[in-house]
């Protein structure tokens, strides 16, 4: 067993969330990885990963790891053609092969930072390795949070009034400060959650205009109004009042009595144009060549939204080679996972150029 | 209760028993005034109404809840002004009842206006079970006329909530769901 043991998340607590999860990726490595040692052991073969290590290397393939219970190299070594461990993982087959090329995915997403720390997203997480562990000294305790992340999503479960966030497995401050700057700056189109700004303008959707107090004030926006109101009117269709936050520029327009970020008042914040921006979506895709197809419907993107998507999957196919897996944060941010150690930006989407209903707004 | 919050709105109980006067529900058509006693409530919302509004129990006129002072909103609410009004009846046994209708946009994109909502639409506006949190917080029946005060009229089959007189909460509860909310959750778009 890890020595990390479990804390049942309270709630929506990003840094117990997170805890969670890394305890998910490291009991894991921890007992399948020891079973796997005592293996190789049995049979006289102490220094199997070191060995291992350098045939990887010495055929040209990365090999970034120093730990043979880190959960990302059991589960990336099983996916080779040429490993051992399918014949040594207990229950190996192609399911179990695929599942864990997913709980791969979402590790690495987890592990950088790249996974909403939300109990929906755990609970995806939880369930996914919960296939992967049947028999494990695991799966008791992976079941326990399934059903914890259940009842606080169902509200059944009722939170002691002072929930123990202490001693967590993780380093808790980063995920608790990406967390603030995503709440502080979250993607076009999703629920803003942040103070409420004051300052009201009137969007027209008939003229593309915005107005304050009856006064146009489109010259503010600069040069590139009349796109800036254009992007406002995909995420605010009908128009109407908007709330400007003078600060950070944030505007917002209310639907049906949320308040939603529909833009930003000039510029949008710059990232650095190979920063990946927000969270990674539940969602994963498959760049084909000439489209991309999502893995769980197998749907396309052309089919989904046809010509519309051209642009895009041109700007794709420049970049890609078909067959890689691709990701999205909620910024529309698509990604690919370059090697073990991250991922890296390809493009952006938007909710006009991506499947429907996938993307905020 | 001084203040509670029902979905998307804080309601907060202000002064009772003030001195009003205006032109009730039932001299409407005359213009005549009247005087009553009322009791003022607050009703804020998420995106950004803030309003009161005021239960008045008028001398010799049927108590009705009306707009009291429109202090802030977005456009959409302006429609409280003018509409939404709350008659509040008299049941054969002497309690208090109002009649359950909501203002609903029409498809065409009309303003809103009072129709017969169904329960489930009830319930879609408090994002729980209307007749539950109704009874929760003192109604003492909710459901058709013709159920709950034996109403043998056309309006029988419209959804209908008693009260003791004077029990505040749920009138304004249901007011505040019917005419506020359905105006803020765009009911019927």
């Amino acid at each position: 067993m890890s020595e990390a043991s479990l804390i049942l998340p309270e709630g929506e607590y990003p840094q117990m969330v997170a805890g969670a999860a890394y305890w998910i990726g490291q009991t894991f490595g921890e007992e399948l990885g020891t079973y796997i040692h005592n293996v190789y052991k049995a049979d006289g073969q102490h220094k199997w990963f070191s060995e291992l290590k350098q045939y990887r290397t010495a055929n040209g393939q990365s090999f970034a790891f120093d730990d043979y219970k880190d959960p990302r190299f059991i589960l990336g070594e099983q996916l080779k053609k040429d490993s051992a461990f399918p014949e040594i993982i207990p229950n190996w087959d192609e399911t179990w092969r695929s599942t864990a090329f997913t709980v791969r995915s979402k590790l690495q997403s987890w592990g950088h930072h790249r996974a909403n720390p939300s109990i929906m997203n755990l609970r995806v997480l939880a369930e996914t390795m919960g296939q992967l562990v049947s028999g494990y000294k695991m799966e008791d305790p992976i079941n326990a949070l399934i059903g914890r992340c259940n009842s606080i999503l169902n509200k059944s479960y009722i939170q002691p009034a002072r929930p123990i966030i202490i001693d967590l497995p993780i380093d808790a401050e980063p995920v608790v400060e990406i967390v603030e700057q995503y709440r502080a700056k979250p993607p076009i189109g999703s629920r803003w959650t942040s103070e409420k700004p004051t300052r009201k303008l009137w969007l027209s959707s008939a003229t593309g205009d915005v107005t304050e107090s009856g006064r146009s004030v489109k010259n503010q926006l600069g040069v590139e109004a009349d796109s800036i109101l254009a992007k406002w009117l995909i995420y605010f269709p009908s128009g109407g009042e908007v709330f400007v936050d003078d600060k950070s520029g944030a505007v917002i327009g209310f639907k049906k009595g949320d308040a939603y970020l529909i833009g930003w008042f000039g510029t949008e914040p710059d990232y650095g144009e190979d920063v990946i921006r927000g969270f990674f979506t539940d969602k994963e895709y498959i760049y084909t060549g000439d489209d991309v197809q999502e893995i769980a419907s197998d749907v396309s993107l052309m089919e989904s939204i046809g010509s519309g998507a051209e642009e895009l999957i041109l700007d794709l196919s420049k970049k890609l080679n078909p067959g890689q897996r691709i990701l999205i944060t909620d910024y529309g941010d698509i990604a690919v996972e370059e090697n073990d150690e991250g991922f890296v930006k390809v493009t952006t989407a938007n909710a006009s150029n991506w499947f429907e209903g996938h993307l905020p707004g | 209760m001084q203040e509670f919050s029902l979905n998307k709105a804080v309601i907060e109980m202000l002064d009772q028993g003030v001195d009003y006067v205006g032109v009730p529900m039932d001299l409407e058509a005359h213009g005549e005034e009247a005087g009553g006693k009322a009791s003022l409530f607050r009703v804020t919302t998420s995106d950004t109404l803030d309003a009161t509004f005021a239960l008045v129990v008028w001398d010799g006129f049927t108590p009705e809840i009306r707009i009291h002072n429109f202090e802030n909103g977005l456009q959409k609410h302006e429609r409280l002004k003018s509409a939404g009004r709350m008659s509040i009846m008299t049941c054969k046994d002497d309690n208090w009842m109002v009649e359950l209708t909501a203002l609903k946009y029409s498809t065409d994109g009309g303003r809103p206006t009072l129709k017969v909502p169904t329960m489930e639409e009830l319930d879609e506006l408090v994002s729980q079970d209307f007749t539950e949190l109704m009874l929760a917080l003192g109604a003492l029946k909710v459901g058709t006329r013709g159920a709950i005060d034996a109403e043998t009229s056309r309006r029988k089959n419209y959804l209908a909530m008693t009260v003791k007189p004077n029990e505040l909460d749920p009138i304004l509860a249901a007011y505040t769901a019917t005419r506020v909310l359905a105006v803020v959750k765009d009911f019927g778009l």
